[in-house]
């Protein structure tokens, strides 16, 4: 039996499956913080889940169930662009990934890859530069913002390449999303969610989610796109040693373009959080 | 049994290309192997200390390996020579691979395992005789070596494969999984030692999977 879950891990919302994929015909066992649970829906058409019997709080938003094993002291966060008319929202359903949830999301802010890992779609080995941006702590979330990088093809419907502006938040330990410039409808942001389900400190589910404009593509061509840039992602993550996120500042080096991980890492260990952490030098 | 450090050997010369750069595993540590496109061979630790990456994917450019993740580049003496986000910086002379001495002689590839002391010989002389292959076996070394018979002098076995000298240079992968890299006593012998060593593979792991499954 494992040590029992710090309450940065514990009191927090999770994501365990699109709302699409939860009937009420079906009973899921899946595993949240290393604790198995069942997902189905009631026959009220909420969602019922739970824990060694106990039933667990749910939330349905954002085309997700969520759901957590304590208490915690906040809502599920708000992403106001969800309920915006206009907007197609595309859930990919889950990739299954052998890392720490923490990576997943340390990954998806990072865009010093995009030349090397997804090469001619994100960006281009000729223009790696991460020019400087800003990163800020607002209402307990990371937000990197003025971050900027060239792209040769920065989404489905793009032709031809374009500087492309970013905003990165980090909604919780486990759950992110960026902001992008729309091609589309310029002056409005596209939204891109990484919600990440852990099931051991090294083993993650990941559910993207995309919150957009675009008008042009199927849902196929977009969740195809996603999915060509997460499998890419996945090479890396499940390569990454060590596996578990290290929060010691000496075990990794970061440079000017990584300011957002390093201050996600710092606000981590300030949370105390611990799953799919490292805290000491190995 | 307490074993001094000595020389591992990791590889047959033949099997690291120029410009290549692939995993391998001793005593359940992870290295990469990698030769740049000048013939230099070279053995680091398997990880990238920007964020942990494996070198092992990485490539090989000219005398110098990139990490897939974000390109950072490294010469053959482990100093980071370029950060592609940061074009105008000169990294800083300490961010660095961890390499191992790494010495190629007589068609292997050895490495010292414990970076920061020196090794206090040169690799065991293999001169004149004629590498065959490595090969991988699911069985614990002392399982292995006690199937080899012959003498074991440090990490060489020289012993007798179906009447043919054989040797055979020992690298410990972890507990269960032990490669030998073998070599004949000339080329003639090459496709016997092969044959036979195939049947050598079947026979220790099977015998080590009964060993497995009556525990």
């Amino acid at each position: 039996m494992s040590a029992p879950l710090e309450s940065a891990a514990l009191d927090a919302w999770y994501v365990v499956g699109r709302s699409v994929d939860v009937t009420s015909d079906a009973r899921s066992a899946t595993k949240l913080l290393g604790n198995p649970i069942v997902v189905t829906r009631g026959p009220d058409g909420t969602p019922l889940i739970t824990a060694d019997g106990r039933r667990l709080p749910t939330v349905e938003r954002y085309g997700h169930v969520w759901t957590t094993l304590g208490q915690p002291n906040k809502p599920l966060f708000s992403i106001p662009e969800f309920d915006e008319p206009d907007r197609r929202i595309i859930t990919a359903g889950a990739v299954r990934v052998k890392a720490s949830g923490l990576r997943l999301v340390e990954n998806f802010l990072d865009m010093a890859h995009f030349p090397f890992v997804h090469t001619d779609i994100l960006g281009v080995p000729e223009q790696p530069e991460v020019v400087k941006y800003d990163v800020e702590i607002r209402d307990d979330e990371v937000w990197a913002e003025n971050c900027k990088f060239y792209q040769p093809k920065a989404a489905a419907t793009s032709f031809g390449g374009i500087v492309t502006d970013y905003t990165y938040r980090v909604l919780s330990p486990f759950n992110v999303m960026l902001y992008k410039s729309c091609p589309s409808a310029p002056g409005r942001l596209d939204a891109i969610c990484l919600f990440v389900q852990p099931i051991e400190p090294d083993y993650s589910y990941a559910l993207p989610v995309l919150a957009v404009i675009d008008s042009a593509s199927t849902d196929t061509d977009v969740i195809h796109f996603q999915q060509t840039i997460f499998l890419q992602d996945r090479i890396i993550l499940e390569n990454q040693r060590p596996s578990l996120l290290p929060l010691s500042p000496r075990m990794e080096t970061p440079t000017r373009a990584d300011l957002v991980s390093v201050v996600y890492r710092r606000w981590l260990k300030e949370k105390g959080l611990r799953y799919g952490a490292l805290e000491r030098a190995a | 049994m307490n074993e001094a450090v000595g020389w591992v050997p990791v590889a047959l010369s033949v099997d690291v290309l120029a410009g290549a750069a692939s995993p391998a595993v001793v005593d359940g540590a992870e290295i990469v192997v990698w030769r740049t496109v000048a013939g230099r061979v070279q053995v680091w630790v398997d990880r990238c200390p920007h964020r942990g990456m494996r070198f092992s994917f990485g490539f090989v450019r000219g005398e110098e390996l990139a990490c897939l993740y974000h390109g950072w580049q490294f010469a053959a003496d482990g100093g980071c020579t370029r950060i592609p986000a940061h074009p105008d910086l000169t990294p800083p002379a300490t961010i660095c691979s961890d390499a191992y001495e790494a010495r190629e002689a007589d068609g292997l590839v050895w490495f010292w395992p414990v970076r920061g002391t020196s090794p206090d010989a040169p690799p065991p002389s293999l001169a004149g005789l004629s590498p065959v292959r490595s090969l991988t076996i699911r069985a614990p070394a002392d399982m292995v070596l006690a199937a080899l018979g012959g003498t074991v002098d440090g990490p060489v076995v020289r012993t007798e494969a179906g009447g043919l000298p054989l040797v055979a240079a020992v690298q410990r992968k972890n507990d269960c999984i032990t490669t030998l890299h073998l070599l004949a006593a000339s080329e003639a012998d090459q496709p016997a030692v092969a044959t036979w060593s195939e049947a050598f593979r079947r026979r220790v792991e099977a015998a080590a999977s009964d060993v497995a499954s009556a525990a």
